[in-house]
């Protein structure tokens, strides 16, 4: 629902370039997919055989073409579909998972958020207290985490560097207060939904 | 005309109204000319003037300055007026533990009280004002305090006033509130922001000076990511201050060559005006940036101040040391100083303290200080030294200056509003010295404080007669340098060095040897001395607080002899300054009264901040609308579109009720909403409740586990309303749960509790029974659900529901779950459940559907008068059926209390079970729910008012329980109540009182059935 929420444009300092770029990111279908007891390993290699990527047995990202995952919890991932509606993608989902765990639609759950910009890592200091310096966190790295009292899931997608960061629908609009505020003072470029 | 009798306070005030301004010389501009300003030298650029204001007048600085060198400058010296007894004061120090220099920086919005000048960077047109003065600083009548100083020694507000006790309140406290005080907070809302962030490091140098550089430079060539945090806006610490040579250059310049190689790093953080004030666990630090404050107003977007949390791998503290005060008679006159500012004054700034300065000290700083000084140009008159025997080295170049020498000597008193003179002890015999500056040094202590935010207590060096940090520091953090009391530059650079090599060999950095720049280390002898015994005059300990030695003999004639309790007795250190130059010279008078020695006498606890904060820099971003965050229902917007009120329940904003134009008040449209649910159909945004997706072989037996009542029993396509209990056997929570499947439930919880029973389960999953298959998740989020409830809400949602799903009530009854689609196929979940007592469904879809799905049913219902209802109407319904709700599921019932003992299940264990059977929670006596409404129906109940027998006392002895909750019933036209009454079930029928004594109504009620509405639910089934 970010795109709803965020106008494209400039935003907060509006002399020189802008230090900070933000887009909704377009329409991915999500899911929560949590493992069977003891059956990680096997639901991750599943998942694996099925999308061609293997969900990470970690805070972690990893994405192919299409199906990306986020461990958000020792044997539980936030799935996405790019391209996809929440219903097939859960279906999809299912078919792979079948015993081995639980599949829960959660595409109308989170807002996701792509970010980048020079200035990206010191706006986003301002409220995530995890250590994003290169040093500690790289592209496949991925927090849940806190930022102002509102739970976030953040990743590294690349090196310029550029984020997602998956929002609980309610909370979007204090989110975007949040975020706009905090980056106001390096200048906000919000592009539309899918670039950035 | 020096002498006792000059300095005493009691003939202080008749002198001060003679007495003239100092006469300040005026420039062309109207600004008076930098009379104390030296022709040469400085780090302040001299191609860069800064007018500003104090007190109305003008002047003028220079770039570079603080506003305390800029008032030095132009021969300012009277700055302020004391905290009690508004003697006139002056500029002590030239950084962060001044007591004295207070002003009243920038107006209206912004108005700062209590702001340090020593700490304030000059900008133009700053405009500041002295403050705790009336009518002037020049003449403040006030200062008639003074004569009223017995009255306001240590302990007056324990002993003076303890009778008679009336006039504490009436005549006492507002006398001495409006006499002591500092500065006026600003009265309108502060118009700038301010933020919060958080730092990684390997190292964290806290302090810029000579070893926190060099530890910095260390760290940072073997790669390193540092974080360098100076207080100061220019970085350079003691090398700023004091006339010393690194590597043949100047030490300020060496400062600046190695700025710029640390600003060359990429990983290292420069950040000067930045104060740590707070050492946590886990290598975390506080500190406040003060980012916006040496400039008018912050620039659009900056924030005034950041809070910043620094995490350290390691951290070094090189904060350096600061200078103590001897204490002697009119030891508090302006013009009085630390020996350590006026160098910094004139090296750093160009500015001498007076035309002619002399110096009264126990170490040898203080003659470095005054060879500077005589280097500098400025007129050194003394140097008196209470030690008999000084190294000729430091006494030989001020002699041949032409100052006079004074060994074994002590300044007994002082003279003049502002500086006159001084009289001088040597042996038996007295001489006076006429200065308009005294540069004072009792020895220096160390910077300890962030070594003992972790609750360590610094030891006592009895070589350098100081606290020095203990062994046991926090977690990762070195001392080095005067921090640690090792004093002299050659010996800080090697100490920051090694320190930050040590730090780094533990990371595992190679960290080669740093080449060291050459230096000296200055003479540091010290001989321990606090207090001229001979002064007659007061002699102030704490300046800020002012707490003489008098009221430290005070505390120690009547018993409160423990550091902590002489400080609590008399306010030492109990200021904004927390003590940094009173600490010390207080417990070393103290130790000196009991006979014990400072190492027994000890310190008082060091506490977080080190320096003040701001109240906003811990707030940050959330003030006003954004205290916390906000959640909002998939509905929001349409809501706000139909002119509901909102409402705040936890976070969330939930449409309260919908006014209509022509309605007079909440009620009459709370009274529309309702009747119109009983008569025809409702609708109402219930996403807010929790939502928990429970799926898994065991799902079932988890469910029977964490509820009172059965579940593995329940059928799939049918819903249940279930009660949770808290492990003491009180009700946690309460919801309707669904099956969707043979493993799949759909939980929800009340609002409020929706995160706590998330987190209940996975405590019971992760811990209880870990063996146990099944997965939760919250869907919280991801679904709108809407109630449609009322007579005719069967027929509305016909409209909506996608073929062939069939809603009739034998295709679809009473507790009914499924999954379907409506609008031509849209996913959606139908409940046939209800909390307002009508035939009635929730309905969910995904949340982005919410709004489609709210306008579709406005418009299926429309020919039946659909009405949107909010959380008053709601409520108001829950109450004519009976149902308990927040005011009753308030963590001190069970579920009998509740009526709902029947429900718990005998058959099998459960979360609460064993302690729900506790004697105290199954006696019959116990209050359980009731109606209640009142036998005069004009009557309105209210909530809260006891239960107490018609006729009996209204005491806590006749107390049978109370209303929780209450509501005008529209249905019924009259006040309804729940609430909870001993042995309530055996009285329906029976009156008694409810007497509410906050609002004072006291009225007959009667017991009845809590189901006012349908009690047989006959209306549910149609």
């Amino acid at each position: 629902m970010f795109d709803a929420l965020l106008k494209p444009g400039r935003h907060g300092e509006t002399n020189g370039p802008a230090g900070v770029f933000a887009a909704p990111a377009g329409r991915y279908a999500l899911a929560t997919v949590v493992a069977g007891r003891n059956r990680a390993e096997e639901l991750a290699a599943a998942l694996e055989a099925r999308f061609g990527v293997r969900p990470p047995m970690r805070p972690g990202y990893a994405a192919g073409d299409r199906v990306g995952f986020v461990g958000v919890g020792p044997g539980r991932w936030l799935a996405m579909d790019a391209n996809g509606d929440g219903s097939a993608f859960e279906g999809a989902l299912r078919d792979a998972v079948a015993d081995r765990g639980a599949v829960t639609d959660q595409t109308d759950a989170f807002g996701l958020l792509h970010l980048s910009g020079p200035a990206v890592r010191k706006a986003l200091a301002k409220g995530v207290t995890v250590d994003l310096h290169p040093a500690a966190f790289r592209p496949g790295d991925a927090a849940t985490t806190v930022v102002g009292h509102i739970g976030v899931t953040v990743w590294q997608v690349d090196e310029a560097p550029a984020y997602q960061i998956s929002v609980a629908r309610s909370y979007a609009e204090s989110f975007l207060d949040w975020l706009l505020a905090s980056a106001a003072e390096y200048g906000v470029e919000v592009t539309p939904a899918g670039r950035g | 005309m020096s002498g006792p009798q000059a300095s005493l306070g009691l003939t202080f005030p008749l002198v001060s109204g003679r007495e003239a301004p100092a006469d300040h010389g005026r420039s062309a501009s109207g600004a008076p000319a930098m009379l104390r300003r030296l022709p040469n030298g400085g780090l302040v650029d001299r191609g860069h003037p800064m007018d500003f204001e104090f007190d109305g007048r003008r002047y003028t600085g220079f770039a570079g300055d603080t506003l305390a060198s800029a008032l030095l400058a132009n021969g300012v010296t009277l700055v302020g007026r004391s905290f009690k007894y508004h003697r006139p004061r002056g500029i002590l120090t030239a950084g962060s533990e001044e007591p004295n220099a207070l002003v009243e920086l920038r107006s209206g919005a912004r108005r700062e009280p209590n702001t340090r000048a020593t700490m304030v960077e000059l900008y133009h047109r700053l405009s500041a004002a002295s403050q705790n003065r009336w009518p002037s600083l020049e003449f403040d009548l006030l200062s008639v305090n003074r004569l009223a100083t017995p009255l306001f020694g240590a302990g007056f507000y324990y002993k003076t006033f303890m009778w008679p006790a009336a006039f504490w309140e009436r005549l006492y406290e507002p006398l001495i509130r409006r006499a002591a005080g500092l500065g006026r907070a600003a009265e309108a809302a502060d118009p700038d922001h301010y933020e919060k962030a958080t730092a990684h490091c390997d190292l964290l140098v806290i302090g810029a000076g000579p070893a926190g550089l060099m530890a910095a430079l260390t760290a940072a060539r073997a790669g390193a990511r540092v974080i360098l945090v100076d207080e100061d806006f220019r970085m350079g610490g003691r090398l700023l201050a004091d006339a010393r040579e690194i590597g043949g250059s100047a030490g300020s310049d060496w400062a600046a060559g190695a700025v710029s190689e640390l600003a060359s790093f990429p990983d290292v953080t420069l950040m000067p005006r930045t104060t740590v004030f707070g050492a946590y666990d886990g290598g975390t630090y506080g500190a406040l940036e003060r980012v916006s404050d040496h400039l008018p107003e912050p620039p659009p977007h900056a924030p005034r101040q950041r809070l910043w949390r620094i995490v350290a791998h390691r951290a070094v503290l090189a904060a350096g040391a600061t200078e103590r005060p001897i204490v002697f008679g009119g030891n508090d006159r302006p013009g009085v100083m630390m020996a350590g500012a006026v160098r910094a004054y004139a090296n750093r700034f160009a500015v001498a303290a007076g035309r002619s300065v002399a110096v009264f000290a126990n170490n040898d700083s203080a003659w470095s200080a005054a060879r500077d000084l005589v280097r500098a140009g400025v007129r050194v008159a003394a140097v008196i030294d209470v030690r008999d025997a000084v190294d000729p080295a430091l006494t030989a170049p001020l002699a041949s200056a032409g100052a006079r020498v004074l060994l074994g000597s002590r300044v007994v008193e002082t003279s003049g509003k502002r500086l006159k003179g001084l009289e001088v002890a040597t042996g038996g015999s007295r001489t006076t010295i006429a200065v308009d500056a005294l540069a004072m040094s009792g020895g220096w202590s160390p910077n300890v404080g962030l070594t003992c935010h972790m609750g360590n207590r610094p030891v006592w060096n009895e070589d350098i007669a100081a606290f020095v940090p203990a062994d046991t520091l926090p977690p990762g953090l070195r001392v080095a340098g005067a921090a640690a009391g090792r004093y002299g530059l050659a010996t800080c650079l090697k100490d920051g060095a090694e320190a930050a090599a040590a730090a780094l060999s533990e990371l595992g950095f190679a960290a080669p040897a740093a080449a060291l720049p050459a230096a000296d280390d200055e003479p540091a002898r010290v001989t321990a001395f606090w207090h001229v015994a001979e002064s007659k005059g007061p002699a102030f300990v704490d300046q800020q607080n002012d707490v003489t030695a008098k009221d430290i003999s005070i505390a120690h004639r009547e018993g409160f002899r423990p550091v902590e309790h002489l400080k609590r007795y008399t306010t030492l250190g109990m200021a904004t300054d927390q003590g940094k130059t009173s600490n010390v010279n207080g417990l070393a008078i103290m130790a000196a009264l009991t006979g014990k020695g400072i190492p027994q006498t000890g310190t008082t606890m060091f506490r977080p901040p080190h320096t003040p904060v701001a109240i906003g820099a811990f707030a940050g971003h959330h003030r006003g609308k954004e205290f916390r965050p906000t959640r909002l229902t998939p509905t929001h917007a349409w809501a706000r579109e139909q002119g509901a009120v909102f409402v705040e329940t936890g976070p969330w904003l939930r449409a309260q009720y919908y006014p209509r134009t022509g309605e007079r008040d909440w009620l009459e449209t709370v009274n529309r909403e309702v009747l119109a649910v009983r008569t025809g159909v409702g609708l109402c945004d219930v996403s807010t409740l929790g939502k928990i997706d429970v799926q898994g072989p065991d799902a079932g037996t988890l469910l029977d586990r964490v509820y009172i009542n059965a579940w593995s029993t329940l059928g799939v396509g049918k819903a249940r309303y279930g009660v949770m209990l808290r492990e003491d056997g009180m009700v946690m929570d309460d919801g309707t749960t669904a099956r969707l499947g043979p493993n799949h439930f759909i939980m929800t919880t009340t609002t409020a509790n929706a995160v706590k029973v998330f987190q209940h389960l996975e405590h019971a999953l992760q811990v209880l029974w870990p063996e146990l298959d099944v997965q939760i998740a919250s869907v919280s989020d991801q679904w709108a659900q809407i109630a449609v409830a009322g007579p005719k809400s069967r027929e509305t949602l016909a409209r909506i529901v996608d073929a062939p799903f069939d809603i009739s009530n034998d295709a679809f009854p009473f507790m009914a779950a499924g999954e379907l689609t409506v609008l031509g196929g849209v996913r959606a979940r139908l409940f046939r459940i209800s909390f307002s007592g009508e035939l009635a469904y929730e309905i969910a879809v995904s949340a982005s559907q919410g709004e489609r799905l709210v306008r579709a049913l406005m418009e299926a219902g429309a020919d039946f008068g659909i009405t949107p209802y909010g959380t008053e109407a709601l409520g108001v319904m829950r109450i004519e059926k009976g149902h308990a709700a927040g005011n009753e599921l308030n963590g001190q019932t069970t579920a009998r209390d509740l009526g709902l003992g029947r429900m718990m299940s005998t058959k099998k264990d459960f979360i609460g079970r064993v302690m729900a059977d506790r004697p105290g929670l199954t006696d019959p006596a116990r209050p359980i729910l009731v109606g209640v409404r009142p036998l005069d129906r004009t009557h309105r109940l209210r909530a809260g008012a006891h239960f107490i027998p018609v006729g009996a006392t209204a005491d806590a002895a006749n107390d049978q329980g109370y209303l929780t909750s209450v509501a005008w019933s529209p249905t019924l036209g009259h006040s309804i109540g729940l609430g909870f009454l001993a042995n309530g079930h055996e009285r329906i029928g029976e009156r008694v009182r409810a007497v509410d004594p906050v609002r004072n109504t006291d009225i007959e009620v009667e017991i009845c059935n809590p189901v006012f509405v349908d009690p047989q639910g006959e209306k549910l089934r149609v």
